[in-house]
């Protein structure tokens, strides 16, 4: 092989990490924030970030430009997620997470009494960011992943069903009863703290 | 649009996922119905407290992450190109063959003290083997090797 072969060669190579990097780089904070919001702490949000870079990293020969990066890494990290998620829990209710869930909403009832008490307008700001990130540890992976694709990620019912490989109705089942269930959390202090501004 | 329809519409209505006349029937039906009005209200401010909440800050080079990640598993696929690796590979094998020396001397202590005994056992030809065991002598099986032929 020439010199000039082996450099039109590795040329594309060269050119494919550098756009990788770029990709990355454009998508750095809308990454970090779905992954922090999905595990509820910086230190795993960034273990299963480098983990998903690095799947992404090697297999970005499959990724079809012109395509979604954020979307294509969300779905890698989402993934991710469900299989260490699913080897930790191993809870086989995982498997009817479609089924109805009144159960679920009702039980929720008894949390939320104590955080209403709160006056103080300073300290409820942080509280009820650290109350988002509580309600949405009560949801199951899959409806806190299509939920923070929709109301934080800013993500079409569509693209989500394309990053959870669902179907546009199974999006909005679970985007609507996702948040019914946070609503029973996240209620009295966003209703309280209306009552304190205003 | 009857109100369990109307309420099941709520979060697609929100996120601008109805189709015009959907749109049209629920807007219609959320002005005549104060629960489903109030059902709409409480959901709409869900979302919009998901969406003003604030950003973590991020104090995490995610390029840094991946290349670290990458250097990781060229270590675990090539260990030879750590230099420190072959010294470590020299440095256990002269242990195991100083340990398996010192274990062998120490297991077959003294030739000279077991070819002592063959004389002692054998110095009278008249002496025969069974007499020895007789003598309750403590038997070592691999004292036993080295004497017996
Ligand atoms: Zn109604």
């Amino acid at each position: 092989m020439t010199v000039a072969q082996s450099v039109a060669r590795a040329k594309p190579i060269s050119d494919q990490i550098a756009l990788f990097e770029s990709m990355v780089l454009t998508h750095e904070k809308a990454l970090y924030q779905f992954a922090y919001r999905l595990c509820g702490n910086h230190h795993e949000a960034q273990d299963l970030l480098q983990e998903g870079l690095y799947r992404a990293y090697k297999s970005f020969a499959k990724f079809e430009t012109g395509t979604a990066f954020d979307r294509w890494l969300y779905q890698i990290i989402h993934n991710l997620y469900i299989d260490h998620y699913r080897k930790r829990k191993r809870r086989p209710s995982v498997t009817s997470i479609d089924e109805p869930i009144q159960h679920l909403e009702t039980e929720k009832t008894v949390e939320i009494a104590d955080w209403t008490l709160n006056p103080e307008n300073q300290a409820m700001r942080s509280e009820l960011g650290d109350q988002i990130q509580r309600g949405l540890e009560e949801l199951s992976p899959e409806y806190r992943t299509a939920v923070i694709l929709c109301d934080i990620q800013g993500l079409s019912y569509e693209e989500i069903s394309q990053v959870l490989n669902c179907s546009i109705g199974t999006v909005r089942s679970r985007i609507h009863r996702g948040r019914k269930m946070l609503r029973r959390l996240l209620l009295p202090y966003i209703q309280e703290k209306g009552a304190a501004q205003g | 649009m009857n109100c369990l329809t109307v309420r099941n519409l709520i979060s697609a209505y929100i996120d601008c996922e109805l189709d015009p006349e959907q749109k049209r029937e629920f807007r219609n039906h959320l002005f005549h119905c104060p629960e489903c009005n109030e059902e709409y209200e409480q959901l709409m401010s869900i979302k919009n407290c998901l969406e003003n909440s604030c950003q973590e800050p991020v104090d995490f080079n995610l390029l840094e992450a991946l290349y670290a990640r990458i250097e990781e598993e060229k270590l675990a696929i090539n260990p030879q190109t750590d230099g420190f690796y072959w010294g470590s590979r020299i440095l256990m094998t002269a242990a195991c063959l100083t340990a398996f020396f010192l274990t062998t001397f120490m297991l077959f202590p003294m030739k000279q003290k077991s070819t002592a005994q063959t004389n002692l056992s054998f110095s009278s030809p008249g002496i025969m083997m069974d007499q020895n065991i007789t003598i309750d002598q403590p038997v070592n099986v691999y004292q036993a090797s080295w004497v017996l032929p």
